[in-house]
């Protein structure tokens, strides 16, 4: 493993370096990032599958995070736009990004009043 | 000025007081504009049989749109649709390459032409195929080389359709293998028979170095889902919204009015 490789085994679980070494052992010509591909997309599929492949989400607070930044990386085609909007947008993919880190739970109200405007 | 879509909504919210009228219409002119200037182009690939139709019915809300694409056929014509508001969708619906190798330089000359247009690109595969070794040669020999040289990698969806007939396709006599229809959700065996075959596709797509390698796709952009059942249509939607540089128009607009239009439940 490259030193990179190893900061980010190390920040694993227990679990999860149990499933890195299974999946390893199965497959020994794989290398490091096809492994967390592996437990990635494994990880994605059990979430899925124990919600209940969920209706879509409005409120979703994630998918608007992924259309600010898009809207963000847009706007920088524009020469007129100027830098109070790009404050005033990282400010608020900065206040989502938060919100999203420190859990769902405590997104509720926030996200609500906010997306309650558009919806 | 009059906001339409959601975006503009949230954008106007955003800003609030901190800026001057005059610059939130300009914000609210520059996306219009990027929203309006051209067709939110998606191209469809996919062999005979894997969904096209019902994946455009139930992901984009076409209503009976039936693929009528002959295979084989190179000559594809742009279908487009009017949304709203001067928003317009257009579909480059494409055959999947016949297992005829010596055709592949043909088609590889029809993608290299349509798909570095699109701002979204979805390769449709059935999950219960038996084997999906020729789809992947083409991903990895015809697709994916299109793709990487116009640097439009992030515009692809794997897309495995059809995971609600896995369990069929292992027993078709098992009831407990059946999609549970009155739940619209997969039974407790049928949970664990998505998760094996999942799990063994993942597999060839590693080894086929699909994902997980150098100019190959990230994990987000393989979706697993029922078109007709509107199972996982959420991460459908997701992969969208993080296609390319533009994927996030789509959701940002129609996208969750859209998806799942003319399912029964939205109906009822």
């Amino acid at each position: 493993m490259t030193n990179e490789e190893c900061q980010d085994y190390n920040k694993l679980t227990k679990e999860q370096k149990e499933d890195f070494e299974y999946h390893s052992r199965k497959h020994p010509d794989w290398n490091f990032k096809q492994v967390m591909a592996k437990m990635v997309f494994d990880g994605i599929v059990d979430e899925t599958i124990g919600k209940g492949g969920e209706d879509p989400n409005p409120k979703d607070p994630t998918i608007w995070l992924t259309i600010l930044e898009g809207v963000r990386t847009t706007l920088t085609k524009f020469k007129s736009i100027g830098r109070s909007i790009f404050i005033a947008i990282d400010s608020a993919i900065t206040s989502l990004k938060g919100l999203i880190r420190a859990g769902i739970q405590r997104i509720g109200d926030v996200i609500d009043n906010l997306l309650d405007k558009i919806f | 000025m009059e906001q339409k879509f959601a975006i503009e909504k949230l954008l106007s919210a955003i800003l609030g007081d901190k800026v001057s009228e005059g610059e939130r219409n300009q914000v609210m002119e520059a996306i219009n504009s990027e929203i309006t200037e051209k067709p939110f182009r998606v191209a469809v690939i996919g062999q005979s049989g894997v969904g096209k139709s019902t994946t455009l019915n139930s992901v984009f809300g076409l209503k009976n749109y039936t693929s009528d694409i002959a295979e084989g056929t190179t000559d594809i014509e742009e279908k487009i649709f009017e949304m709203r508001n001067g928003f317009n969708l257009s579909i480059y619906d494409m055959p999947g390459i016949g297992y005829d190798v010596e055709k592949d330089a043909e088609y590889e000359r029809m993608y290299a032409k349509i798909l570095p247009d699109c701002d979204v690109i979805v390769y449709i595969i059935n999950a219960h195929a038996k084997d999906i070794g020729e789809d992947c040669r083409i991903l990895r020999d015809v697709v994916l080389p299109v793709c990487n040289t116009n640097q439009i990698k992030d515009n692809l969806i794997l897309a495995f359709n059809k995971i609600d007939t896995i369990g069929e396709s292992e027993n078709p006599n098992d009831p407990e293998l059946r999609w549970n229809v009155t739940e619209n959700l997969p039974t407790e065996k049928l949970k664990k028979a998505i998760k094996v075959k999942l799990s063994d596709l993942t597999d060839k797509l590693i080894d086929e170095k699909l994902i997980g390698s150098v100019d190959a796709i990230e994990p987000h952009q393989v979706v697993f889902y029922s078109a007709i059942y509107n199972y996982n249509l959420s991460e459908f939607l997701r992969a969208i919204t993080k296609a390319g540089k533009r994927g996030w128009i789509w959701t940002a607009t129609v996208g969750f009015e859209q998806i799942g239009k003319w399912s029964d439940k939205k109906l009822s």
